[in-house]
């Protein structure tokens, strides 16, 4: 059976028929074509689809689609404003935070919402916030710098 | 997989022989099953119908009776199948007759299991194996109380060796929680003594382990809790039935 | 004149990555499309009876279903693209290897049917449906009991599941000579864990036929695009090359797993004309689990033997390699030459013999994984010198500096030949130790470790240094060695008319930044600037033939065949810039883009060089138009790395709980292009050795189920396992390639797995528990249970 849903992604409202076992994930990538959000698993562990359901981050391949009726959704598409960008993305481009990118979309969700909760979190906090993200690459060295980054750069443009 | 223990009954042996010849009790307790449909001399069809997660399905299998030396052992050989796995069991049971005359029931089994279930969360598996072993003993005593009226039925566990198997590799949240699990547990024997340590590290595995990202609780049974979930209840189908 | 090259320049290719516009195979649509399932099998080891298709092929959605009997006899199996001989001369064993199996499956995940649907939740479905009935049979998983007698067969024609034996060094007698004679002899056995290379992007595939043009188009998420069309259309499907065309597009990551041949590309491919409709296929990650080839997995038994002085005086290493039950592309190659050749590590020992018997079991194949070989080989080096000077009650760095081969740059001083084939091209190996001593504090920390001793958390420090060869590699060397695959790489760097630039490489980015690394080569050595230049690569319809990325050998080969191009391409220009200067060529000089006179301020811009090569209305006689040169570099040697890496871990002695503490690694990959990138490449890889000595191992019961196929149940490194590395190089520069550097992929990994092990062993050591290894990976139940005794 369908489901009528409406979403709010990026500021743009969409509306869709999905299955009820759909997840927001595939509703995302499939239906709206907004593949930078990536499917690392089948298990919830790896955070590559963290999105922002409602301002917070979520793993989007934990959420049914019609769990996002009415909701507003912000993916890695809609990080940067105005064709600029966040501070989170220049952060991993300077210092570095990105390999071959496949968990960075997800990545940079989580590093935003963890630094709309704690604007100033110290390296063990930022390690311990990104548990639930895994990058093969990095070896987070530096995905920990880049959040550093963008810390600095939000504080100092808010101070 | 191993799953062994012994379990005191107050009846004799001859008593607890028929009970357990009995296909209707039979199937109460063995793993996975709910009905036996017979379909020969000690050979079953199992039948089962379990609802895992979001998919309902019906599994599968066959069982046997065999190597039957009244009333002292027999055992039984099963296969089950399924979307998420497969589980080949054979398990020795033998009765013992103990000093005053009582029924102990030893058993020494042994699953293979392949598939799904095989790969994802086995080594959690063994602690929900011991926890449903308990509650099929339960239900035994259960059905012989109401058969035997006349019967005292107070037999419980009087030992239970089953070892934890030895599990070299932990996932981030259980390498923690094996941490706290030593500290709870004498470190010199690799028993685990209580339920409650087993049940506590079934939970910890079922809950997403951290809250850093995660949605809302409805959500998270769509896919991990679900999972495990999934693979609990078709444990339990493997194990015992209700 | 050098605007680029040493510089960290910012990588070129990030934008579309933070911005979520990479392209990825899974992301790839194409209309009428149709999705791929693949049914696996649950069993190591059965006979498939029969497979029943009907009740999913009535699931509304469903386009067709495939097995093995319904892929033509013609189709070949998957080939090997390295063959390494029995040490009597015979041939290996090459089992056939069949897209979809025929009958017998031989390991867990091993592919039975396909099934193609409208979606891919609908081609699940009807998998569910599908009914195989299989006759299960006793299954092997470990290499050494797989060489017993009695043991279940993998292959009905490889008695005793042998691939092959395989020998290299000094004689053995002469081994077990300077062995019998030593002062000490450390022993040790081990198992070099199988490890899952876990690239975050699964594979995936899509294909199509085009009935138009007769010709195929495959997308797959591959580290060399031009070596899976030959292996795919010369050995398996015998389509001509020229009407098959690759992509690799973004590629998330590899590591190895993606090198490789891999069933589902041809069997998609076939399948696309089989049906007339476009395929993808995207693995799930249980399945890529099962079907990726896995690393590692050797069952080691070594013997170094020292003189007094603790000069090392012989070395035997015996090693069970365990290879699944196919050959993977490179299989035989890594626990023979890519294993057995670095057994001299940095040291002069006299003695070396390295004996090998790669193994067939049923489990998936196990190939090249991020270091290949050497890491098992640096990893049983660096275990027992660290032991011996525990037994021998000596420093584990002064060991070490007793045993250094001397310093030798290949050019004023010969490079230095070892007893297992290989000549190092330079080396200087005692800095990188010292300075990493100096880095970590070490007089400091031996004081720290002893206070320690009296707590609940005793630390420890472990040792490795390591030298490896990569740059792979010369075509004729490693064809003598087996190889069935030359292995230089092609560049061609085409000038636009406009001076604009693009190059396109055969090496494949999957990561690495070649999008940026190599742009400032070519914008350094053009002197023009980065924004105008762009570099392609894998599309095999639009780059010449290469070899792909694995082997750390991008720079130093693909980056020497872009050199190469260049200098034809300045070479030509020059010409042309003499015409329009009317001067000789001799007496032009080329800098910041243009050609001057010498002495004097008439000069020619690159961009009108280009523009006359395009428009030659006034134009040197007897000269082509166009600016545009093609070249292919076989590396004359491998190169060879080195460095040290230190760790501090701190075990708390109630749990067993392991923490690293620090980690310090200083490494020589020759010259450096861009530090910023080195650098990740560096920490990258040693998260992933780090990875093995601590968290990671796949586990393979005894009826050859994978039990731990899951992220629920593999232990990933994460953020919060790691400190901040401390890392700095030297730099002693490759001699035998333009560019003068070696490689930096795969060095972090090689070296930081015994580092850490031998921490711990160190700080259990100094406590008073006399314990010879913990089995990798060390978690705190085994670290509690050494300790027990």
């Amino acid at each position: 059976m369908k489901n009528k849903i409406s979403v709010n992604v990026n500021g743009k409202q969409y509306e869709g028929e999905v299955e009820g076992r759909e997840l927001l994930v595939n509703f995302l990538r499939e239906h709206l074509s907004l593949t930078g959000t990536h499917i690392g698993c089948d298990t919830s562990s790896c955070g590559a689809c963290t999105i922002h359901l409602n301002g917070h981050a979520v793993k989007s391949c934990t959420v049914l689609a019609v769990q996002a009726d009415g909701a507003e959704v912000t993916t890695v598409e809609g990080l940067a404003t105005n064709g600029e960008l966040h501070p989170i993305q220049e952060g991993f481009k300077e210092e570095h935070g990105l390999q071959c990118g496949f968990c960075t979309p997800g990545m940079m969700m989580t590093a935003v919402d963890l630094l709309k909760s704690n604007a100033n979190p110290t390296e063990h906090e930022i390690r311990d916030a990104l548990e639930g993200n895994f990058c093969r690459c990095t070896g987070y060295h530096n995905i920990v710098k880049s959040i550093q980054y963008a810390a600095k750069k939000m504080n100092g443009a808010t101070a | 997989m191993k799953v062994n223990g012994k379990h005191e009954f107050k009846i004799s042996r001859e008593k607890l022989w028929s009970y357990l010849m009995d296909p209707e009790v039979l199937a109460k307790i063995t793993p996975g099953v709910s009905k036996l449909e017979v379909t020969g001399e000690d050979q079953f069809k199992t039948i089962s119908d379990i609802k895992i997660g979001p998919v309902k399905g019906s599994f599968k299998g066959k069982l046997n009776v065999v190597e039957k030396t009244e009333p002292e052992s027999f055992v039984i050989n099963m296969e089950q199948h399924s979307k998420i796995g497969n589980a080949h069991v054979k398990v020795d049971m033998k009765i013992d007759e103990t000093e005053n005359g009582n029924a102990a029931l030893i058993f020494d089994g042994n699953a293979k299991l392949s598939g799904m279930i095989a790969r994802t969360g086995q080594r959690v598996l063994s602690g929900v194996a011991n926890v449903i072993t308990k509650e099929v003993f339960e239900a035994l005593e259960k059905h012989i109380e109401e058969n035997e009226a006349t019967t005292a039925t107070e037999s419980k566990v009087v030992e239970k060796n089953e070892k934890v198997e030895s599990t070299p590799l932990h996932s981030k949240e259980k390498r923690q929680e094996k941490i706290v699990e030593d500290k709870l547990v004498e470190r010199d024997n690799t028993i685990v003594e209580t339920n409650s340590v087993k049940e506590k590290v079934i939970e910890t595995v079922t809950m997403p382990e951290k809250e850093k990202v995660t949605s809302t609780n409805a959500a998270t049974t769509a896919n991990e809790s679900g999972l495990l979930n999934s693979i609990a209840n078709f444990f339990k189908s493997i194990f015992g039935s209700k | 004149m050098t605007n680029y090259i040493g510089k960290s320049v910012k990588r070129v290719e990030d934008k579309r990555f933070i911005t979520g516009q990479g392209n990825y195979t899974d992301d790839i649509k194409i209309p009428n499309m149709v999705h791929a399932y693949i049914v696996r099998s649950p069993y190591a080891h059965a006979h498939v009876k029969n497979i029943d298709t009907a009740e999913a092929l009535k699931v509304p959605g469903v386009v067709s279903i495939l097995t093995g009997a319904d892929i033509p006899e013609a189709i070949a199996g998957v080939p090997c693209g390295w063959q390494v001989d029995f040490k009597n001369g015979d041939t290996m064993k090459e089992p056939p290897h069949p897209l979809l199996v025929r009958g017998t499956v031989r390991h867990v995940g091993d592919g039975v049917a396909v099934v193609m649907a409208e979606t891919k939740a609908i081609a699940k479905d009807a998998a569910d449906l599908i009914d195989v009935d299989y006759d299960v049979l006793d299954a092997v998983a470990d290499p050494k009991k797989a060489a017993e007698p009695g043991a279940p067969q993998v292959h009905p024609d490889c008695p005793g599941n042998l691939c092959f034996d395989w020998e290299l060094g000094n004689p053995k007698e002469e081994v077990a000579a300077a062995l019998a004679s030593a002062h000490h002899v450390t022993e040790l056995d081990f198992v070099n864990q199988r490890v899952v290379p876990n690239a975050m992007e699964t594979r995936g595939v899509v294909a199509q036929y085009d009935t138009a043009y007769d010709k195929y188009t495959i997308w797959t998420s591959t580290q060399n695009p031009h070596l899976i069309r030959l292996l795919m259309c010369a050995f398996v499907l015998g389509i001509p090359e020229h009407k098959v065309r690759v992509v690799g597009p973004d590629v998330g990551g590899g590591f190895g797993s993606k090198i490789f041949h891999y069933a589902e590309e041809a069997l998609l491919v076939w399948a696309s004309k089989h049906i007339g409709r476009p395929i993808k296929w995207t693995c799930d990650r249980s399945e890529a689990f099962m079907t990726d080839a896995h690393g590692r997995d050797h069952n080691s038994n070594a013997k170094m033997g020292f003189d007094k002085d603790g000069k090392i005086v012989a070395l035997q290493a015996t090693t069970f390699a365990n290879l699944g039950a196919y050959l993977s592309t490179f299989a035989p190659a890594v626990p023979t030459y890519l294993h057995g050749t670095l057994m001299q590590g940095l040291y002069t020992t006299p003695k070396v013999n390295v004996d090998v018997k790669a193994m067939f079991t049923h489990t998936n194949a196990v190939d090249a994984y991020r270091g290949a070989g050497r890491p098992e080989a640096t990893y049983l080096l660096e275990r027992l010198l660290d032991l011996a000077a525990l037994e021998m009650d000596m420093d584990p760095a002064e060991l070490r500096l007793k045993n250094f081969i001397p310093a030798f740059d290949g050019v004023e001083q010969p490079g230095y030949q070892t007893q297992v084939a290989l000549q190092y091209d330079s080396g200087n190996y005692e800095p990188v130790l010292k300075r990493a001593l100096e880095m970590v504090g070490y007089e400091n920390f031996r004081k720290d470790q002893a206070a320690a001793l009296s707590t609940n958390k005793i630390l420890g420090i472990g040792f490795s240094t390591y030298i490896e060869a990569c740059g792979i590699a010369p075509s004729a060397v490693v064809g003598a060695l087996g190889a069935r695959a030359g292995l230089f790489e092609s560049a061609q760097v085409r000038v636009q008319p406009t001076g604009k630039v693009s190059v396109y490489t055969g090496s494949h980015s999957h990561g690495q930044g070649h999008e940026t690394t190599f742009a400032q080569i070519v914008a350094d050595k053009m002197g023009i600037a980065l924004e105008d230049v762009e570099i392609i690569h894998g599309d095999s319809d639009s780059v010449a033939f290469g070899m792909g990325t694995y082997g750390s050998r991008s720079l130093a080969v693909g980056g020497s065949a872009i050199v190469k191009s260049i200098e034809k391409v300045l070479d030509k220009g020059a010409k042309v810039a003499a015409h329009l200067l009317e001067a000789s060529v001799d007496d032009l000089d080329y800098a910041e883009g243009k050609w001057t006179v010498k002495g004097t301020d008439k000069s020619v811009s690159f961009g009108d060089v280009s523009l006359t090569a395009y428009v030659p209305h006034n134009y040197p006689e007897g000269l082509e138009p166009g600016l545009d040169f093609s070249s292919f570099y076989d590396p004359a040697n491998f190169t060879y790395p080195f460095g040290a890496h230190i760790a501090i871990v701190e075990i708390d002695k109630e749990t067993g709980a392991t923490k690293l503490l620090r980690f310090i690694a200083v490494d020589d990959v020759g010259n450096v292009i861009n530090p910023m990138i080195v650098d990740g490449q560096i920490h990258g890889g040693l998260a992933q050795g780090i990875g093995q000595a601590m968290h990671e191992g796949a586990l393979y019961d005894d009826t050859g189920q994978l039990i731990n196929g899951s992220y629920m149940d593999y232990c990933m490194p994460r953020a919060d396992d790691f400190p901040s590395f401390e890392i700095d190089r030297t730099v002693t520069p490759c001699p035998h390639n333009p560019l003068g550097v070696k490689g930096a992929g795969e060095a972090g990994c090689i070296g930081s797995t015994p580092a850490v092990v031998n921490a711990v062993v160190d700080a259990l050591w100094k406590a008073g528990y006399k314990v010879k290894d913990i089995p990798m990976p060390m978690t705190p139940e085994r670290v509690w249970t050494a300790m027990q005794g």
